[in-house]
């Protein structure tokens, strides 16, 4: 099978790439392939949109940047470390990098808001003192600075999600991705968290987004990567949630 | 890891005990039982083997009981004879009378009950030497001359005796202190995984941020310490007691043979010992848990 990519998006030559995918394949037990020969690349500082039906490989695909998940064939390569053929000693340093959002939050319902995002902090060995200092900030950034004393029953899927964002973010990782961030949230909660990542990806952080959620996507008009059967079908600089004419994205551009 | 994080993970230990409590105080008492057994059988073995290895002398000693009906005056004429044969040292007389009073001032409720002295006269015969023992034992049991003798007890059947009982208790109580080790084991194990269980999404989070394998395991591990050491305490504290109580029981039965023999064992010995076990037990049992159900 080939990959068609309806159009590579570019990238300015002088940023560091973020991930990279050659050739990358996954075939779990059974012959199911989940992904077939993806190559790709995101640039540092870049916002992307994963898109595709249920069971199309985008979970794998983040998974496989996590560790995860480990590719059959081919190489992943992220913030620099080569994540296919990786050994278990590294794997921490490479998960300090990168932040990771679900669509159920995970999080701990006997902890507070603080005690969430800072346990985050505690088990890579931060001081008190650093999470004295760094959890304001971080929860400040999510728009929780009123309600780190609350419990995650206590509060609204929207707000639990920031939790969520807090607590990948607060080990200032490069990378944060987000898997179905917006998929038990109603949609007016959803832009807001979408606003939210939009306003880390200015900070400078790479952010990847696997989501069904048509209208941040619509409205994000960011790098789009489709993705069906486990293959890579549409690759667009500044797309949509399904295939539309080119000459809007690059009017805007 | 700093001084912060070994604080941390303390703490993240205790709230895995705190969260299935009664399983934990399962575990703690499964551990404090077995390690009971087990000190309590080496502690009682290693004292006779104690007992035994002391100074001979004083088994150097046959105790010569006089039946009951026996005149002082018979009893002397023994004495006198004994006293003559050249396998003797010498031959010492306790007199039913003073061995009635040395009972009542240890034990006044048993002589007011008895009313009636039972005691016989004791010829207590030392041996010119050790290996003269048995010997002269065996020549005292087999004489008709002495028709008075009812009974003659020497160190050789005690120690006998002593060294029979020690094998046994070290025996059994190493078998039953082996199966219980395995049941505690297995209990230690089933709390952690139950901890793994509750602690799943700790463990997902911890995993997903980048925690280091140890930094996972660790308050998995002082959990299982934690069980091992406390139970180990409480054993320590049980055992002493009861090591007390035994020795106060020893002493009013003025036994020639335990009531001077010195111990090498004492409270330091009894919680190093169990303590170290207990640990290991936990250890075990946390180690084996952790292989088994945690994937980092």
């Amino acid at each position: 099978m080939t990959t068609t990519v309806a159009n590579v998006a570019t990238r300015p030559l002088n940023q560091r790439t973020a991930i990279s995918l050659k050739s990358v394949s996954v075939l779990y037990p059974g012959h199911c392939q989940a992904l077939s020969d993806i190559s790709l690349e995101i640039s540092e500082g870049e916002f992307v949109f994963i898109v595709g039906a249920s069971g199309a490989g985008k979970s794998t695909l983040l998974k496989l940047l996590t560790h995860e998940e480990v590719c059959t064939s081919g190489t992943v390569i992220v913030e620099g470390f080569t994540v296919s053929g990786m050994t278990h000693s590294q794997i921490p340093a490479l998960r300090r990098r990168v932040g990771v959002v679900y669509q159920n939050f995970g999080l701990l319902p006997d902890r507070t808001v603080y005690e969430n995002v800072a346990f985050a902090m505690r088990v890579t060995g931060a001081g008190r003192r650093d999470v004295v200092r760094r959890i304001p900030e971080v929860l400040e950034l999510v728009g929780l600075q009123s309600r780190p004393d609350a419990f995650p029953g206590q509060l609204s899927g929207g707000e639990q999600q920031r939790v969520a964002i807090a607590r990948a973010l607060v080990n200032r990782p490069k990378l944060l991705l987000a898997d179905e961030p917006t998929g038990n949230l109603d949609p007016e909660t959803s832009l807001g968290i979408v606003d939210l990542l939009h306003d880390i990806n200015a900070t400078g952080a790479t952010v990847l987004v696997a989501t069904h959620d048509v209208a941040i996507v619509d409205k994000s008009e960011r790098r789009v990567l489709e993705f069906a059967d486990g293959v890579l079908v549409r690759d667009e600089a500044c797309g949509r949630y399904g295939r539309v004419a080119l000459e809007t994205c690059e009017e805007q551009a | 890891m700093n001084i912060n994080s070994v604080g941390f993970l303390l703490h993240e230990g205790w709230l895995n005990i705190r969260r299935h409590l009664w399983m934990s105080l399962a575990a703690l008492a499964t551990v404090a039982v077995t390690l009971m057994v087990l000190g309590g059988t080496t502690w009682t073995a290693y004292r006779i083997h104690e007992i035994v290895a002391q100074e001979p002398e004083q088994f150097n000693v046959i105790d010569v009981f006089m039946k009951p009906a026996t005149s002082r005056q018979d009893t002397l004429a023994v004495q006198t004879a004994l006293k003559a044969n050249p396998l003797v040292r010498g031959v010492t007389l306790t007199t039913k009378e003073q061995a009635w009073a040395k009972l009542g001032s240890s034990d006044p409720t048993l002589t007011t009950a008895l009313q009636d002295n039972p005691l016989m006269d004791r010829l207590q015969v030392q041996a010119r030497s050790s290996n003269k023992v048995a010997q002269l034992a065996h020549w005292l049991k087999t004489q008709k001359q002495f028709p008075e003798i009812m009974q003659v007890n020497d160190a050789d059947y005690e120690v006998g005796v002593l060294v029979g009982f020690a094998a046994i208790v070290r025996n059994i109580g190493l078998a039953v202190a082996l199966a219980l080790a395995a049941a505690t084991l297995l209990i230690v194990y089933n709390t952690i995984r139950l901890t793994v269980y509750s602690r799943r999404r700790e463990i997902q989070i911890m995993k997903l941020v980048g925690a280091t394998p140890w930094f996972i395991r660790c308050p998995l591990i002082f959990e299982g310490l934690f069980h091992g050491i406390c139970g180990s305490v409480i054993a320590s504290i049980a055992l002493l007691i009861a090591a007390a109580q035994v020795s106060r029981f020893t002493e009013t039965l003025h036994s020639p043979l335990i009531a001077h023999a010195a111990s090498a064992i004492g409270p330091v010995q009894v919680f190093t010992f169990l303590g170290i076990t207990g640990a290991l037990v936990g250890l075990a049992g946390s180690i084996l848990a952790i292989h088994r159900f945690v994937r980092l």
